[in-house]
C-alpha cells in the first residue's frame, strides 16, 4: 500500500470545509458587490452574515425549525437591521453608511460575546450540518444569474449610471434612494443566507468570525476581483479563498494580505483583476 | 394663458451670498426660451433649482400644472424635464446606446408584475417576461432614433469616453432627448464650441424645437441666443432684469450695462446719434 | 455614589473626547474618514509600554514619547497611503476603503509582532493609590487623565484660535479650494494635521491604557466605535461637538454600567448613533455640514 503524503491527506481532510467556503465566500462576495454596483460602500457585510448565523442557528437548536424554513427566516434580522441603518444614512454622503456599519459590526460582536443567549465568547456549538453542498452551489449560481439578469436591464444601466455620476442618474429620472436601498436589502439577504448557509456545515459559530476582519476580507474579494460583472466578484472571493491554502506556511499574513490587496486595489486597480464590463441591454 | 414652466420668487441663498434673487420666469408651451447673463448671474444655479439638484431658500417652481417646488430630480424627470449640463457628464464607461438607454429610464416602463417589488420592474426583468422584452426593444428603437436625431447614429456601441468634446455634447442632447420631454434645459450648450460647432448646434436646437419639446436654454453667447430664441430672460446679479423677444433684448440698454458695465454703455449712448 | 460615578463618567469622557477629536479634526481638514485612526491608538499604547517597561522610563516622560511616536506614524502612513488620492481628487469612499484596507494590513502585521495576547504597563508605573475629595475616589491614573487632557485640547484649541497654521487649517477644512489659492500650502499642513491627530489618538492610547490597565493590538478597532459615535453625535468636523459628545459618551457608558447592564454599553452607544442619524443628521449641534447625497 501507498502511504499517503502527509500534505495530501491534510488536503483531502479539509477538502469539503474548503469547497464549502468557496462557495460561502462567493455569495459574501455578491452581498458586496451589490452595494459597491451603486456606486455605496457597507462594511456590515460581516454583520448581516453574523445576523444570518446566529439567527439561524438558535432556531435551529432552540425552535427545531426544519432547514428550508429557517434558511429563508434567517434574513429576517439582517433585513431589519439594513433598514434601521440605511434609511438615515442612504439619504446622506456615502460615508455615513460606511460609519455606521462598520459600527454595527462591533456592536454586534459585542453583543455576541456578552449575551448569554448567544453562547458568550464560546459561541455556539452543535449546529446540525444541515446545508448540502448542492444548496450553496445552487444559491450561489442563482444569485449570479438574477444579478446577471438584472445587470443587462434598464436596472443594470441605472445602478451603473449612480456608480458613475449620481446627478446625473437623477436627472435621468433615476430614483437613487429607492435604488441604493434596494441594494442595501439585496446585500442584507445575501450575506444572512451565506451566514445561514455556514453555520448549517461548520457546526461551531463564534463572535470573531464576524467581526472587523472578515468585513474588511470580503471588501477585499469584491475589490480585487471587481465589479464589472457579479462574476468578477465571485472569482476574487475564490483567488483568495484558495490562495491561503495554497501558501500554507505564510498564513499569519492573510490579513496582512487582504488589507495590502484593498489597498493596491483602489490605488492602482479601480476595475479589479477580471475587469470585463457586461453589455447594459438585453434586446 | 397656462405656462409649462413658471417660478415665483425663486431665491437661493448660498452662505451670505443671494445667488438667485425672487426670480419669476414663466415659460410658455413650445419655442425656444433663452436666460441670458453675465458670468455669476445666477444662470445655472436657476437651472439646477428647476431641475431639482438644489432646494430653492424661498419661492415656489410649477411645471406642467404641477407643483414640483419638492419633488426630487428624478420625479420632475418623470413629469416630463430633461436637461444637459454644462461642464458634460455622459456616463463614460458606457457606450453611446447605454447612455441613451438610461435617458430613457424614466420612460421604460417598469413591467406590470414587477412595479409592486420596489417598482423597479425586478420580477419581469429577472424572467424576462414579454413585456419587459418588449420595453427594451422600444428602448433600443427610441434611443438609435435620438442618436440619429443628433448625427450620431454611427457611434452608437462606441465608449462614450471616446467621442470628441463636440459629440459628448450632442450625445447629451440625444440622452436628454429620447424621452421625448416636455421641457428641455440645455445648460450653455455652445459652451467650450468653435464657430462651426456652435453653427450646426443653433441648426440642431432649432430642429429639437420644432419637434414639440420645449426648450430653455442657459446661454453666455448672445449672438447664439439672438439668433434662435422666441423668448429672452436676461439675469444679473441673480434678478430678472428684462424679459421679452430677441429684438427688443438686444437693444435694451439694462442688457448692454449688465453685460459691458456701465462705463461702456454710457459711452455707447453718447456715441449713439 | 452619584457624585463618584459623574467623575468616573466625565473622566472616561474626557479620554474619548480627546480620541475622537483628533479624528474629527482629520476628517474636517482631509475630508476623509481615515480608518487608520484606530491604530494610532493602539501604537501609542504599545510605545508607552515599551518605553516604560524595556527602557524604564516614567510615565510622565513615556506618555508624552509615544504619543509623538503616534503622531510621526500616522504622518508617514497618510503620506503614503492619501497623496495620490488627493491628487486624482478620489472619491470619499475611494479614500476610506484604502484606509479600511491598510489598517487591516496595520493591525495584522502589529500582531504577528506583539502577539495578541493583552499585556500591563509594569507594576508601579502610576501609584496604586487613590485619593478622596468629598467622598469622591479619584486615582493617579485618572488624575493624569485629567491632566493630560487638558493640556492636550487646551494645547490644540489655542493653536487653533490663535496661531496662523491654525488658520491656515481652518482655511483647508472650510474652503479647500480656496485655501490652494491664498497660498496655504495644502501639503504641509495636511502633514501636520496628521500629526496632530496622531498624537491625540496615541496619547489616547496609553491613557486608556492606564486606566484599564490592559493593552491588546486591536484595542484601537474597539475604540473606533466610540470614534464613530462621537463625532457622528457631535457632527461630522465639529470640534467643540466632539468635545461635548465625548464627555456625553463616557457618562452615558458609566450609567449604562451602574444602572443597566454593562456588557451592553457599546449597544446603547451604537443606538445613540443610529438614533442621532436619524433624528438630527448634522449632529447635536447641528452645526456640521450635513453632507446630502
Amino acid at each position: 500500500m501507498m502511504a499517503v503524503p502527509p500534505w495530501l491527506d491534510d488536503l483531502l481532510w479539509t477538502y469539503q470545509n474548503l469547497i464549502h467556503s468557496l462557495g460561502i465566500n462567493g455569495l459574501l462576495a455578491l452581498s458586496m458587490y451589490v452595494v459597491l454596483a451603486v456606486g455605496q460602500l457597507s462594511l456590515g457585510q460581516a454583520a448581516f452574515m453574523g445576523l444570518g448565523a446566529y439567527g439561524s442557528a438558535l432556531l435551529t437548536l432552540k425552535l427545531h425549525w426544519p432547514f428550508w424554513v429557517v434558511l429563508p427566516a434567517s434574513c429576517v434580522a439582517p433585513a431589519m437591521f439594513a433598514l434601521a441603518v440605511g434609511v438615515p444614512t442612504l439619504r446622506l454622503s456615502g460615508v455615513y453608511l460606511a460609519i455606521a456599519t462598520i459600527g454595527l459590526g462591533e456592536v454586534l460582536r459585542a453583543v455576541y460575546l456578552n449575551i448569554d443567549l448567544f453562547g458568550g465568547a464560546l459561541g455556539l456549538s452543535g449546529i446540525p450540518a444541515r446545508a448540502e453542498t448542492w444548496m450553496i452551489y445552487g444559491l450561489l449560481a442563482a444569485a449570479v444569474i438574477v444579478l446577471w439578469l438584472i445587470g443587462r436591464s434598464r436596472i443594470g444601466r441605472a445602478m451603473e449610471a449612480m456608480r458613475e455620476d449620481e446627478t446625473a442618474a437623477q436627472v435621468m429620472g433615476v430614483d437613487i434612494r429607492r435604488y441604493r436601498m434596494g441594494a442595501l436589502l439585496a446585500s442584507a439577504l445575501l450575506a444572512g443566507i451565506a451566514g445561514a448557509l455556514g453555520a448549517h456545515v461548520s457546526s461551531f459559530i463564534g463572535p470573531n468570525e464576524y467581526g472587523f476582519q472578515p468585513a474588511v476580507t470580503i471588501l477585499s474579494f469584491a475589490l480585487l476581483g471587481g465589479i464589472g460583472t457579479p462574476l468578477a466578484p465571485v472569482l476574487g472571493a475564490a483567488v483568495l479563498t484558495l490562495l491561503p491554502e495554497a501558501l500554507r506556511g505564510f498564513s499569519d499574513l492573510r490579513l496582512v494580505f487582504n488589507g495590502v490587496i484593498i489597498v493596491l486595489a483602489v490605488l492602482f486597480l479601480p476595475n479589479g483583476v477580471f475587469a470585463w464590463r457586461m453589455r447594459r441591454r438585453a434586446a | 394663458m397656462t405656462w409649462l414652466l413658471e417660478t415665483t420668487g425663486l431665491t437661493r441663498r448660498f452662505a451670505g451670498l443671494v445667488a438667485v434673487d425672487g426670480v419669476d420666469l414663466r415659460v410658455a408651451q413650445g419655442g425656444i426660451h433663452a436666460v441670458i447673463g453675465p458670468n455669476g448671474a445666477g444662470k445655472t444655479t436657476l437651472f439646477n433649482l428647476i431641475s431639482g439638484l438644489i432646494v430653492p431658500s424661498a419661492g415656489t417652481i410649477r411645471f406642467a400644472g404641477t407643483d414640483v417646488t419638492r419633488l426630487p430630480p428624478d420625479r420632475r424627470a418623470a413629469l416630463g424635464m430633461g436637461r444637459t449640463f454644462q461642464n458634460i457628464r455622459v456616463f463614460g464607461a458606457m457606450t453611446v446606446l447605454e447612455n441613451v438607454l438610461t435617458g430613457l429610464h424614466a420612460r421604460t416602463a417598469p413591467d406590470l408584475l414587477g412595479t409592486g417589488l420596489l417598482g423597479t420592474g425586478l420580477l419581469g426583468t429577472v424572467l424576462r417576461l414579454p413585456r419587459f422584452r418588449a420595453a427594451e426593444r422600444e428602448a433600443v428603437a427610441r434611443a438609435r432614433a435620438a442618436l440619429d436625431l443628433v448625427g450620431l447614429g454611427a457611434q452608437a456601441e462606441t465608449r462614450a469616453a471616446a467621442l470628441s468634446y463636440g459629440d459628448q455634447r450632442r450625445l447629451e442632447i440625444a440622452r436628454a432627448m429620447a424621452p421625448e420631454p416636455r421641457l428641455l434645459l440645455l445648460d450653455e450648450p455652445a459652451a467650450g464650441m468653435n464657430p462651426a460647432e456652435t453653427a450646426a448646434l443653433g441648426a440642431l436646437v432649432r430642429r429639437l424645437g420644432g419637434l414639440g419639446t420645449t426648450i430653455l436654454l442657459v446661454e453666455h453667447d448672445m449672438g447664439f441666443v439672438m439668433g434662435i430664441s422666441d423668448a429672452v430672460t436676461v439675469l444679473n446679479f441673480g434678478r430678472r432684469i428684462l424679459d421679452g423677444p430677441p429684438e427688443a433684448v438686444r437693444q435694451s440698454p439694462v442688457v448692454i450695462e449688465a453685460y459691458l458695465g456701465q462705463k461702456v454703455a454710457a459711452r455707447l449712448a453718447k456715441s449713439a446719434p | 455614589m452619584l457624585a463618584q460615578q459623574f467623575v468616573n463618567g466625565v473622566l472616561l469622557g474626557a479620554t474619548y473626547a480627546l480620541f475622537a477629536l483628533g479624528f474629527t479634526l482629520m476628517f474636517g481638514v482631509m475630508r476623509v474618514i481615515n480608518l487608520t485612526y484606530g491604530f494610532y491608538f493602539s501604537a501609542g499604547a504599545y510605545l508607552a509600554l515599551f518605553a516604560t517597561r524595556d527602557a524604564g522610563l516614567p510615565i510622565w516622560a513615556a506618555l508624552p514619547l509615544a504619543s509623538i511616536g503616534s503622531g510621526l506614524i500616522a504622518v508617514v502612513i497618510d503620506a503614503l497611503l492619501l497623496t495620490r488620492l488627493r491628487r486624482v481628487r478620489a472619491s470619499e469612499l475611494a479614500s476610506l476603503m484604502v484606509t479600511l484596507g491598510a489598517v487591516l494590513a496595520l493591525y495584522s502585521l502589529a500582531t504577528t509582532f506583539v502577539g495578541a495576547d493583552i499585556r500591563r504597563f509594569p507594576i508601579g508605573i502610576i501609584p496604586e493609590a487613590a485619593y478622596e475629595f468629598a467622598g469622591v475616589r479619584i486615582t493617579a491614573a485618572q488624575i493624569l487623565i485629567l491632566l493630560a487632557t487638558s493640556v492636550l485640547v487646551g494645547g490644540l484649541v489655542a493653536l487653533m484660535r490663535g496661531t496662523r497654521l491654525g488658520l491656515a487649517i481652518r482655511a483647508l477644512a472650510e474652503r479647500p479650494d480656496a485655501a490652494g489659492l491664498m497660498g496655504i500650502d495644502t501639503t504641509r499642513v495636511a502633514a501636520i494635521v496628521s500629526f496632530l491627530s496622531g498624537v491625540l489618538a496615541g496619547a489616547g492610547g496609553v491613557l486608556i491604557g492606564l486606566n484599564f490597565n490592559a493593552i491588546q493590538p486591536y484595542m484601537g478597532e474597539e475604540m473606533m466605535l466610540r470614534g464613530f459615535v462621537v463625532i457622528i453625535v457631535g457632527g461630522l468636523g465639529d470640534i467643540r461637538g466632539a468635545l461635548i459628545a465625548g464627555v456625553l459618551l463616557g457618562l452615558v457608558e458609566v450609567a449604562t454600567a451602574g444602572y443597566f447592564v454593562s456588557s451592553l454599553k457599546d449597544a446603547v452607544a451604537f443606538a445613540i448613533l443610529v438614533a442621532v442619524l436619524w433624528t438630527r443628521p448634522s449632529g447635536l449641534f447641528g452645526r456640521a455640514v450635513i453632507r446630502r447625497a
